[in-house]
């Protein structure tokens, strides 16, 4: 059982490519780079 | 997503992007951003690829979905804030505002800001022990 945790602070979070509303391919480390990023996750729809 | 929308302009004004990740299609993503006129980016992981690698998974919950998070990010990707919430369905915004207009560098390296980690009762505990055990003493300066 070894479960992944969350970064903590002073960890460098994972990178990742993720599509956005319009299916463009996003990357974090890109988003980054341009400015300071607050990453949220959220439930999402139900 | 609508209380980050409406504090996107303070965020921007303090000089940060914000993006927001569920497990949620696109076609759902555009659906809400459009429904409450988003500024910002959703991104769409219905892989739950991004959420396990960082240990945000629940998948205990219509098929796995995200649990609530918010993580602020330098320009190099280090973690500086990190508000974990397991139980309420969305993150406190109070506690990532009163932490970015202390600056983002200010908290010294090794001291999780504000990492809500462990509950607030513990720390309480913790301090009225050690407060009985040494006595309460002032930080010299």
């Amino acid at each position: 059982m070894t479960e992944t945790h969350p970064p903590d602070v002073g960890d460098v979070a994972p990178d990742f490519t993720l599509p956005d509303a319009t299916s463009t391919l996003r990357r974090l480390a890109d988003l980054c780079a341009v400015r300071p990023t607050v990453l949220v996750f959220y439930r999402g729809h139900w | 997503m609508a209380g980050y929308r409406d504090r996107f302009a303070e965020l921007a004004s303090l000089g940060l992007g914000l993006a927001a990740v569920s497990v949620d299609a696109p076609e759902r993503s555009l659906a809400l951003t459009a429904q409450l006129q988003l500024p910002f980016p959703l991104l769409s992981d219905t892989g739950r690829e991004v959420v396990q690698a960082y240990g945000l998974f629940n998948r205990g919950e219509k098929g796995g979905i995200a649990y609530p998070a918010t993580l602020v990010l330098s320009r190099d990707r280090v973690v500086r804030f990190r508000s974990l919430d397991r139980v309420a369905t969305r993150v406190d915004l109070g506690g990532l505002f009163a932490f970015l207009r202390g600056g983002l560098e200010q908290s010294p390296p090794g001291v999780p800001a504000r990492a809500r980690v462990v509950p607030a009762a513990r720390d309480w505990l913790r301090f009225m022990s050690n407060a009985l055990r040494y006595g309460i003493r002032t930080r010299k300066p």
